[in-house]
């Protein structure tokens, strides 16, 4: 949340950049995020983890120096420089502290606009990022989910994971990489946010040079598959997987809206009733009363086409009758009734403290004010999450809560064992 | 009260109090952001269990939020939670930490809260009997992790037969065995003043909540603690352990005791440990990943403990590259009389170690962690001299440290690999 004492100044270049600014006189550590429109949702299906795979070569070597210089030349000040994709948008930033600050922009920026995804890179990245993709099997959680999203988008994007597959991924050349990065690499509603304890004359300045009109080969993205919102209705379903693990898993999850839509503020309120902590419904009734499981929750991801509102359960596979019975219940109970009004006043608390918890550091700072910007809310809407929040009803969470979960779920077991 | 005068930002100032009882209050206030990180770091840990109660430690921690003379289970969380804070705890070998991070007009009812659950948990016997099916999951949990079995296995076969190699989280057979007895007995024993530190950081009133902290953690039981293990390590012959799981990749850990927290030359065996690995340049990355493709991850670690620490490396492999990754990271250091350490990698070390330990202690939470867990193994002072002392090392002393402490003819060495495939 910024305080009214830190309130950004934003600025829009010509070309269609905008750019936040806040400043944080006491903070010795810097950061600045920018986000482009593009991410892996906007990949074709044949080149799913496209996006993943050119974001972890843009620090392996510009056309100025090879990969170990530019990472000699990062770490040389203490700074770092990473990027990455979600389905909705691309995230490229940089942290330092703030005497080397303009350095790390300055190499952030190389990074950006002059990579040179050399063959040898390519190939060792690209080798990386199977292996990567690979190794997910050995996490529990991640094949239920993954095997979840699959049944609830479909071929929507958010249906395959972000970072592709073994065999997308193993498809992927030198020219696929080049080519997105060319189509993605645009200022047009691009938002770079830095928060910062240098002052503005200072950086804004620095900003000007390296991420100005004239450091942009092209001005939109162009080339991306246009992802449209998610079905808000799937058919029933259960699956049952046999992995090789100890524990069983439970997923039970329903379509739920994108952020920022009318349910959305409702739908935040209702996750951390039913799981957003400890003194949270599904803790307390599945793991405190029952002793069920040890992890034990819910989660209703920010997303910008649809999402999912997903309990979760780690298990003995005895106990996944109960579970599943019990999550039924918590949810049933949501449906016929509204959450009484200490409660909801009890979870507001926790999510304005949460908030506040999640604005400590400049880094979390610039994020979530370009991350609001870059979904056209508003920077501002960082501030006024908290007050949104407290606007919300029992009526109007039961209501979005029979809107969401007044269907049948989605529901997906994981039995260990071997693979049939 | 004692203040760190000489510690860098955002340590200096940092006041250590202890109270008549034998309680240490450790404050250091930052009103920089409205918020507060509450602490208290018990010098109790999985090294001080009895065998036949491994992982009484842990289960304390998971018991002490079950209820106590004036709140049920369902309570303690919610008192916090209700004012925005988010409350948990964590057991190590040496250590056992409780946290709370909160808004800091929270500050009053989480004292409160922290204070009733260390000085009167009553370990209700219900409560014991469902949370222990809670831990139990907590055990199948972790060994679905390859990271997790190969860091017990790894810890267990380098220090066996001492309390280090004792499995925090304990065993299904220990776990199932705890008695309200027995969680009560070892709370009696270990959470006395003299073994307890309160750790405040952020923004808060110093001379009220000092004042707060005397009245709520007057009831401690004062008594000395039990003494600590001494550990005395065998010169058993380094083994080497291949472990099949389900797992796509091989997970390896290769290592071997060096002296711990508190020895001259512990500062040089973290920088060490950066040098090597700390970053995308450090020559261990460029040379086994970059250039020779052998691996996938590669960290080098300086783990300290109070009595002794580990020196090691854990990295990720294709299962066929296994061998040769680690016969690679064994000519890194039998190398390195002829490649010694430059003074640009040093540098570059230097400038890492900084740069974190400011992101580091960027929240309350992460200048309470440092605070607390130095503390509570008796080394707050470092804090003083740990970058003076990365400062002054020079390349030759490093290189010359490196040969004294670490020896690979001598590394244990752990593998996680898939079941198909193992040898």
């Amino acid at each position: 949340m910024i305080s009214k004492a830190l309130v950004p100044i934003r600025k829009k270049f010509s070309n269609g950049l905008t750019v936040l600014f806040l400043h944080t006189p006491t903070d010795p550590v810097s950061a600045c995020h920018l986000f482009l429109p593009a991410g892996a949702g906007h990949e074709s299906d044949r080149l799913s983890g496209v996006g993943t795979l050119s974001w972890a070569l843009i620090t392996k070597g510009t056309g100025r120096v090879d990969a170990r210089h530019y990472a000699e030349e990062v770490e040389s000040i203490g700074a770092s420089v990473s990027a990455g994709a979600t389905h909705d948008y691309s995230e490229i930033s940089c942290h330092a502290i703030d005497d080397y600050f303009p350095r790390a922009m300055e190499l952030m920026g190389e990074a950006l606009f002059q990579p040179s995804f050399l063959e040898e890179e390519v190939a060792k990245e690209r080798t990386a990022l199977v292996a990567a993709i690979s190794s997910k099997k050995e996490s529990i959680f991640t094949v239920a989910n993954e095997e979840l999203n699959r049944r609830l988008y479909g071929r929507h994007p958010y249906g395959r994971p972000a970072p592709g597959n073994e065999k997308t991924v193993a498809g992927l050349r030198r020219a696929h990489i080049v080519n997105w990065h060319r189509s993605v690499v645009a200022p047009e509603s691009a938002v770079l946010a830095m928060a910062t304890s240098m002052p503005a004359s200072q950086m804004l300045p620095v900003i000007e040079s390296i991420f100005g009109p004239k450091a942009w080969k092209r001005s939109k993205a162009t080339g991306l598959i246009r992802m449209t919102k998610t079905a808000i209705a799937v058919k029933p379903q259960k699956a049952v997987l046999t992995e090789r693990f100890e524990q069983a898993y439970l997923l039970v999850g329903y379509p739920a809206p994108a952020v920022a839509t009318k349910d959305y503020m409702a739908l935040k309120v209702l996750n951390s009733v039913l799981g957003g902590g400890m003194s949270a419904r599904l803790f307390q009734q599945l793991r405190e009363q029952q002793g069920l499981a040890y992890d034990v929750g819910s989660f209703y991801a920010s997303k910008q086409y649809g999402s999912a509102f997903v309990a979760y359960m780690g298990l003995q596979k005895d106990k996944l009758p109960r579970a599943k019975e019990g999550i039924l219940a918590a949810f049933n109970d949501v449906v016929t009734k509204p959450v009484p009004k200490d409660e909801l006043e009890q979870t507001k608390a926790y999510l304005k403290g949460t908030y506040i918890l999640d604005h400590q550091t400049n880094s979390q700072r610039a994020h979530y004010i370009g991350w609001w910007e870059a979904l056209g809310l508003g920077y501002a809407y960082d501030g006024k999450y908290v007050a949104g929040m407290n606007t919300v009803t029992s009526a109007h969470v039961q209501a979005a809560a029979k809107r969401v979960m007044g269907k049948p779920p989605v529901i997906i077991e994981v039995h260990p064992g071997k693979k049939p | 009260m004692r203040t760190l005068a000489n510690a860098p930002h955002p340590f200096k100032g940092t006041e250590i109090h202890t109270l008549p009882g034998g309680l240490t209050v450790v404050l250091k206030k930052d009103s920089t952001v409205p918020v507060v990180a509450l602490q208290a770091w018990a010098r109790c840990g999985a090294v001080d269990e009895a065998p036949r109660v491994h992982g009484i430690s842990h289960g304390l921690e998971h018991m002490v939020f079950k209820g106590t003379k004036r709140r049920n289970a369902g309570e303690i969380t919610r008192d916090i939670e209700s004012k925005g804070g988010a409350i948990n705890a964590a057991t190590q070998l040496e250590t056992t930490h409780y946290y709370i991070d909160i808004p800091s007009y929270g500050l009053d009812p989480a004292l409160d809260v922290l204070a009733d659950a260390l000085t009167h948990p009553t370990f209700p016997e219900d409560e014991l009997q469902r949370e222990r099916k809670v831990i139990l999951e907590e055990i199948h949990r972790r060994d679905d992790s390859p990271e997790a079995t190969l860091w017990d296995e790894f810890a267990a076969a380098l220090f066996e037969g001492t309390p280090y190699g004792t499995k925090v989280i304990g065993s299904v057979e220990t776990v199932s065995n705890l008695s309200q007895k027995d969680l009560s007995d070892y709370f009696t024993a270990h959470y006395v003043p003299e073994n307890l530190a309160v750790v405040i950081t952020g923004d808060f009133d110093r001379a009220k909540t000092l004042k707060k902290i005397e009245k709520l953690f007057a009831d401690l039981p004062r008594h000395a603690p039990p003494p600590k293990p001494v550990v005395t390590l065998s010169k058993k012959k380094p083994g080497f352990k291949r472990i099949p799981k389900p797992v796509e990749l091989t997970y390896f850990a290769a290592g071997h005791p060096t002296p711990g927290l508190g020895h001259p030359d512990s500062v040089g065996l973290d920088l060490l440990a950066d040098v090597l690995s700390g970053g995308a340049s450090a020559r261990l990355y460029q040379n086994l990943r970059e250039d020779r493709q052998l691996v996938l991850s590669i960290a080098c670690d300086y783990i300290p403990f109070s009595q002794c620490g580990i020196f090691a490396l854990f990295g990720e492999c294709f299962p066929d590259k296994a061998d040769a990754a680690l016969a690679a990271v064994i000519e890194e250091f039998t190398g390195m009389r002829k490649n010694p350490i430059r003074q640009a990698e040093l540098d570059r070390a230097r400038a890492r170690i900084k740069s974190e330990w400011l992101q580091g202690s960027e929240t309350p939470h992460g200048r309470a962690s440092t605070l607390g867990s130095l503390h509570a193994l008796g080394q707050i002072d470092v804090i003083e001299t740990y970058l003076k002392r990365i400062d002054e090392i020079t390349p030759a002393e490093l290189t010359d440290l490196a040969f004294r402490h670490v020896d690979p003819s001598k590394f244990e060495v752990t593998m996680i690999v898939p079941e198909k495939k193992s040898k």
